[in-house]
């Protein structure tokens, strides 16, 4: 069993909601028990609605969020029990590009400065080679030479993006997190920035977790897809086989409903009742019981794990009857 | 040997290069500092506010050039005469020149207004920042805080300087003390917000170390309203020195301050109100002034608003 | 003047709207022309920046000329008679009972200090003269036809007690309150989830018959604008670049801008992780407009008489106009 680039076992995020006297009144189960792994030069799409966990199950990957349960482990190292030391050498490997371009520098930097001081925290002692790969990496990313030094709030959401991507590889890591890193942007902008994912990726070998909740894009990126639904992982598969033969009542509903941009066909939509519960009443049972149109009764009772069902072990379904 | 001269030549190109993008950075420099001028020069108010520090300041430093009288000289003869053409605003009960005592009190406030704004503002800023970022530190420092506030300045003030004794630098210290936590408070709420904003997890994310996050990215961002309440800090150090020595338990006579020249004339107000005027005068307009430069200071410093 | 039959229910003239700036007067808008007719919905795509949100505002006469900060030009007729004519001040006869307007984002649109109930009343008591009884029926009424299940339980309940999808119905019922001819959406499912997009979409196309209204919908998104409209305007810097019905649009896009824009959405269908086709350069500034044909610097195609004339729109095919030197040559040729 060959060590995979990132294996996430059994990770949980609960936030609680106390009393004034400390005491739990509820908990809010962002992330519940999710496991899944990754290899290096995959690309690993992870979609859902808001309120499914996809961002914060990023963020505790990367321990900015303290994560109430699980294992993380990055190339065969178990990261939340790692030292001090350790830890910053690990981080380096593992990085992250985030949804808003906007907050995602600080305004008060030169662009040059920022991803210089990547580069200072990297380790890199001369002044002259960090100002020459900042540059590099700049140009790189389709910027000019006269961008270093200007700041953040010259330049557009799509040259944020850029900048932010171009900090994310500096650190030449294994793993990018992207979180949504295009909904905020145009789509021409989107367009562009995707082709910069792609091309590092095939470059450097990179790869990626892709959150978004954009079916066609992440359709365009991934080689596989996990599909979240309240704080748990429902479906697994390889991005051909989830489009083809979706087995989880929710990924029919998802990709039925994701709009196609071809007017000629006029999708047969399969009807969701009802709205999303809120993540302080999450069903019993299985998460989806509330809106699934097949629901039966052992599915609000037994909450179904995760198993590949076919042959295929690469597909994996939480449904007891898919 | 072709491709050592060649390493050669890139290494010079280099080294050309980045000389030039030295030179360059500088020019970008100077060129925003000219437009934060600039844009400094537009605010009239803090324009006027500058003016009006530099006149008293002005008058604080060539008094004993205008004058020739020094602050101690003490002429019983000519004790408590108005204003007239030799001492310009009049002597105080010692017969000392109440123009030169004003200037050497300016001196003395503003010495002290830098010392406590300074002081304050340093310490403020770091318990600020670390409170946020140690939610441990958080609870024990805020108390503190919150406890000294809780106490009337004047009332902690006169506290702390029955306790320390009566000398300019005790007036430093309490009226720090009594200050910093105003400081700290507005540090605190800030670098909470700034902490939730994405490039702080960007930076997190990079294994930044904490020290480098809290001292450049986000200290740096909260600098404008640090540095409006510090300008209010000055001004209000101004006047609680000016209150502490009125009320005898700032800066000791004989060195004047703005403050001890009323207190030495409190028995004297009906026969002597240029005694009362004059200092009065001096500090309002120290304090005008101070507030009007500390507006036009955020207004320039933020490179946000460009036009 | 695009005529396309008698029924036109809006038609925009040669609109533009300008804003006042340090520099002088810059056009947001210039030269919008386009026409809806009776139940239609026609969709409105463009890039952030295009002037699209501004129209619509535009047509709500939602920015005061009377301070000179803004200057309107050009004519909005609705049934023949020109609503620019129509001053300021007597414009809320019109807003909100012939024309109404729902946002992106909900939560910021509707007053978080009131409950729903009150907020569908203050619409109904300024427009109409119907009596309290009679308005409360027509509250319920509207939140069942929006979708709002057990209304009755509902009407006193606060924005933020609602999800996001709920608040956007919320905002279609107080629209559709006083049976407005045409409604505005402003990209109302940007901000909504796949699912619940899909919701709103239908609950729109439903209501289009049902209340017997056209329907202006503005969006970025052409996978939303392939489901739901059945004509649609292209937008560039301020200007319609392209005018057509839906499948024409998608299948044989004339405009370089809307062909650029059609190829770099990914698809659902078609290769994966293929090098996406991007638009070369970017938006220029509103203080940058180049000289001639606006997207000339960014086309492919573009010639010298392309840089430095500014092309009309010009009906190409029937229903078909576009702003294109190339196109009006290709036309011509054949």
């Amino acid at each position: 069993m060959m060590n995979h680039l990132l294996d996430v076992q059994g990770i949980k995020k609960y936030f609680s909601v106390t009393d004034f006297f400390g005491r739990e009144i509820y908990s809010i189960k962002a992330v519940d028990d999710v496991s899944f792994y990754m290899d290096q030069g995959e690309i690993y799409g992870l979609v859902g609605e808001s309120g499914c966990g996809k961002s914060t199950l990023g963020r505790c990957i990367l321990n900015l969020i303290p994560a109430t349960d699980g294992k993380v482990i990055l190339q065969g190292k178990d990261f939340f029990s790692l030292k001090e030391g350790d830890i910053k050498k690990l981080r380096q490997d593992i990085q992250m590009i985030f949804q808003d371009p906007y907050l995602a520098l600080n305004p008060k930097k030169r662009v040059g400065n920022i991803l210089m001081e990547v580069l200072i925290i990297k380790g890199v002692a001369d002044e002259k080679e960090r100002y020459f790969t900042a540059l590099d990496i700049l140009e790189k990313v389709g910027l000019r030479p006269e961008h270093f030094y200007r700041f953040p709030h010259e330049f557009s959401g799509g040259q944020r993006q850029r900048i932010g991507i171009a900090r994310a590889l500096l650190m030449e890591p294994k793993l990018i997190i992207c979180d949504e890193p295009v909904s905020a942007l145009d789509v021409s902008i989107q367009a562009q920035i995707l082709n910069l994912l792609l091309d590092a990726k095939r470059k450097m070998n990179m790869s990626y977790l892709f959150v978004t909740h954009n079916m066609s894009i992440v359709r365009h990126v991934s080689d596989r897809i996990g599909v979240m639904y309240l704080g748990h992982l429902i479906e697994e598969a390889a991005t051909d086989d989830l489009f083809r033969t979706p087995q989880h009542p929710y990924t029919q509903a998802l990709l039925s409903a994701a709009a196609v941009p071809n007017p000629h066909i006029k999708k047969d939509r399969i009807p969701l009742t009802g709205e999303l519960p809120s993540p302080m009443n999450i069903p019993a049972g299985c998460v989806f019981s509330g809106r699934c149109p097949y629901v039966r009764d052992d599915c609000k009772k037994y909450r179904p794990t995760l198993l590949a069902k076919e042959q295929t072990l690469s597909h994996r379904v939480a449904c007891f009857y898919a | 040997m072709e491709a050592e001269k060649n390493q050669g030549l890139i290494a010079n190109k280099k080294s050309q290069f980045w000389a030039e993008n030295q030179k360059l950075l500088m020019k970008i420099r100077a060129e925003e500092r000219q437009l934060a001028v600039k844009r400094f020069w537009r605010n009239r108010l803090a324009v006027g506010g500058l003016v009006l520090l530099f006149v008293i300041m002005m008058l604080a430093l060539l008094a004993p050039v205008l004058v020739p009288f020094g602050p101690y000289e003490m002429d019983i003869a000519q004790r408590l005469i108005a204003p007239n053409s030799i001492h310009i605003w009049g002597t105080d009960t010692f017969g000392r020149d109440v123009f030169i005592r004003v200037a050497y009190g300016a001196r003395v406030s503003l010495m002290i207004g830098i010392a406590v704004s300074m002081l304050s503002c340093i310490l403020g800023m770091m318990i600020g920042l670390y409170a946020s970022y140690y939610k441990i530190l958080d609870n024990i420092l805020m108390r503190l805080c919150d406890g000294i506030s809780a106490i009337p300045s004047m009332l902690l003030a006169i506290a702390f300087m029955a306790i320390l004794g009566a000398s300019a630098t005790n007036v430093i210290v309490s009226l720090s003390l009594v200050f910093t936590p105003s400081v700290a408070r507005i540090t605190r709420s800030r670098a909470l917000a700034i902490q939730e904003l994405t490039y702080i997890e960007a930076m997190k994310s990079l294994g930044a170390s904490s020290t480098r996050i809290i001292w450049l990215h986000i200290a740096p961002n909260l600098l404008s309203p640090v540095i409006v309440q510090t300008s209010f800090i000055f001004a209000k150090a101004i006047i609680t020195e000016a209150a502490l020595s009125f009320l005898g338990v700032g800066v000791p006579v004989p060195v004047p301050s703005l403050g001890n020249i009323l207190y030495e004339a409190k028995t004297v107000i009906t026969k002597g109100w240029w005694l009362v005027l004059c200092p009065g005068i001096v500090t309002a307009l120290y304090v005008l002034g101070l507030n009007m430069l500390g507006d036009g200071l955020r207004d320039a410093l933020d490179p946000r608003a460009k036009y | 003047m695009i005529r396309l039959n008698e029924k036109n229910l809006l038609e925009v003239d040669r609109l533009s709207v300008a804003f006042k700036t340090e520099r002088g007067y810059l056009k947001a808008v210039d030269d919008m022309r386009f026409c809806v007719n009776t139940q239609e919905v026609l969709g409105v795509v463009g890039e952030s920046g295009c002037g699209k949100s501004v129209t619509m505002q535009a047509i709500m006469r939602l920015f005061d000329e009377r301070s000179g900060l803004t200057q309107y030009k050009g004519q909005v007729k609705m049934h023949g008679c020109n609503l620019m004519d129509i001053p300021f001040q007597a414009y809320d006869k019109i807003r909100g009972k012939q024309i109404a307007m729902v946002f992106q984002d909900a939560l910021s649109a509707l007053d978080p200090l009131f409950p729903i109930g009150q907020q569908l009343d203050e619409a109904l008591r300024i427009h109409t003269d119907l009596d309290k009884a009679a308005r409360q029926e027509r509250i319920l009424q509207l939140l069942k036809l929006v979708g709002i299940n057990s209304p009755e339980d509902r009407v006193n309940q606060y924005p933020h007690e609602f999800s996001g999808g709920m608040r956007q119905r919320i905002m279609i019922a107080i629209a559709l309150s006083c049976e407005p001819e045409i409604l505005i959406a402003d990209e109302p499912t940007t901000a909504l989830d796949v699912t619940i997009q899909a919701q709103i979409l239908d609950l729109l196309v439903s209501l289009k018959k049902r209340c017997d209204m056209s329907i202006i919908f503005i969006t970025h998104d052409l996978s939303v604008v392939a489901q739901v409209c059945q004509r649609v305007i292209v937008m560039y810097l301020g200007q319609v670049v392209e005018t057509t019905d839906v499948c024409t649009l998608f299948d044989q896009p004339l405009h370089p801008y809307t062909q650029g824009l059609l190829q770099s959405v990914p698809s659902l269908s078609g290769a994966r992780q293929e090098k996406l086709f991007v638009i070369p350069g970017t938006v220029p500034l509103l203080n940058q407009i180049p000289e001639g044909c606006r997207f000339a610097p960014r086309c492919l195609y573009a010639t010298s008489l392309c840089k430095e004339t500014m092309p009309e729109l010009e009906q190409i095919a029937d229903g078909h106009y576009v702003r294109c030197w190339r196109c009006k040559k290709e036309r011509s040729q054949s």
